[in-house]
């Protein structure tokens, strides 16, 4: 057993455990050492431990990496792997293996809570309790207070989903269970597929223009930058909550912030931010119908699992001399 | 895209950003060179981070520097003049950024 596999990624034991039939391994954890290679940093680490493969989450694998030293393959514990210079790795003939769809449920979950939260006012009747302003002592002030914190059902309400790809269609099919009305704009994805989760393809004006909750899945890319503008904002109805558990590349944030501001639109969900990572300056705080988390979409010890499972059984496929599922530079295999 | 003065005013605005004192109480200690490379001037600029101070830009390459920013010269500009974040020039392919994660944590602050 002479293969040295370095892992920085979050990996259960049970991946590690498959993996250790093929090799050593070295976990570090970057949750538990508190530490990020980028580039070169990457390179002294692998060159110090001799290690032969390397499996991240968070660390950036750059041309140095691959230009320093001969690498026999690299895991991302990603949905794509943004991190791994793949036009490098594939000039070097390294397979990349990656996690598609690793974090999807935990996004998808998410996603509905923000929306929840929004229809139930969650965050504003939070704060309004916890601020000690809240002190009840007529029926006139009961009803009053009641009367601020009525919300709306999910099963006569719509939600747009842009983007029905893997957390899009499962927040489709979660939604399913509340009777919820659900609309899709994705030039990608068929009526037909959109049927099979009782999900109805519009234009995006449409989806703007009827939805009570607009959700954000599609993907960063320069196609995707801004598409929800200023002029989509002004579609929505007044009383509709925007939520985006995607990247904030998407939209335009200030406008979002100036139709929130402005009252223009209810409110909003947001796990994703144009600054990060997200503190306690976030702007968005001070508006108590915006719910605010600091990008934790994929942050649950389901996706750690998930993760571990794809990367350790893809590696473990492609050992036996298998063909991998997860290869984001599948041409390395057919050349070789 | 923009042109190189307008690159060179903004990358003084970096500076001026820097010296606001809430700003350079964050780099205290810090000794870095920070470079951008634009793709569409085919030009570089760099600096360095030291004793609190930030160097003037100097048009040219380092052979290593410890931050290499690469960008297109518009993004530049849109991203200090808050019309685009960072994050998501980086998010887009806009901008791609080399050096340890938490001076390219550091280095947001200045844009």
């Amino acid at each position: 057993m002479s293969m040295r596999i370095l892992i920085t990624a979050s990996f259960h034991e049970d991946g590690l455990k498959i993996l250790q039939q093929h090799a050593t391994v070295i976990h570090e954890d970057w949750r538990i050492t508190r530490h990020v290679y980028w580039g070169e940093e990457l390179l002294d680490k692998i060159q110090a431990i001799k290690a032969d493969a390397v499996i991240v989450e968070a660390d950036a694998v750059t041309e140095d990496v691959f230009e320093g030293v001969p690498l026999k393959f690299v895991g991302s514990a990603r949905d794509s792997p943004k991190e791994v210079d793949i036009e490098s790795a594939t000039a070097h003939s390294v397979p990349v293996f990656y996690t598609p769809g690793r974090n999807a449920d935990s996004v998808a979950d998410l996603t509905v809570l923000l929306i929840l939260a929004q229809a139930r006012k969650l965050i504003t009747t939070d704060r309004l309790l916890r601020s000690g302003k809240v002190i009840i002592n007529s029926t006139e002030e009961f009803a009053s207070f009641h009367d601020s914190l009525k919300g709306q059902e999910l099963g006569r309400s719509t939600v747009g989903i842009i983007g029905l790809g893997q957390i899009g269609g499962r927040v489709a099919q979660r939604l399913q269970g509340f009777g919820t009305r659900v609309l899709f704009y994705d030039p990608h994805v068929n009526k037909e597929q959109g049927i099979q989760i009782n999900a109805e393809k519009t234009e995006l004006e449409t989806l703007m223009r009827e939805s009570d909750f607009i959700t954000l899945h599609t993907q960063a890319t320069p196609e995707t930058f801004r598409m929800i503008g200023k002029e989509q904002l002004a579609w929505m109805k007044p009383t509709a909550h925007l939520i985006n558990t995607a990247r904030s590349a998407i939209i335009d944030e200030n406008a979002l912030f100036e139709a929130i501001q402005m009252g223009r639109i209810a409110g909003a969900g947001l796990d994703v931010h144009s600054r990060e990572p997200v503190g306690s300056d976030n702007r968005f705080l001070q508006f108590d119908n915006v719910t605010v988390t600091p990008h934790i979409g994929g942050n649950t010890l389901d996706v750690v699992y998930r993760q571990s499972m794809i990367l350790a059984s893809d590696i473990d496929r492609f050992l036996k001399g298998e063909t991998p599922k997860y290869l984001a530079n599948p041409e390395v295999l057919k050349s070789s | 895209m923009a042109t190189k003065d307008e690159v060179i005013r903004v990358l003084e605005g970096v500076r001026v950003k820097f010296a606001a004192p809430d700003t350079k109480s964050k780099f205290e200690g810090f000794d870095r060179t920070l470079q951008f490379q634009f793709t569409d001037l085919e030009t570089s600029f760099h600096t360095r981070i030291h004793d609190g101070m930030m160097d003037p830009f100097s048009e040219g390459e380092l052979e290593k520097p410890n931050l290499l920013v690469t960008t297109d010269s518009g993004t530049l500009v849109g991203i200090m003049q808050g019309n685009l974040s960072p994050l998501d020039a980086y998010s887009v392919g806009k901008l791609k950024a080399k050096g340890s994660m938490t001076d390219l944590l550091k280095l947001q602050i200045l844009m």
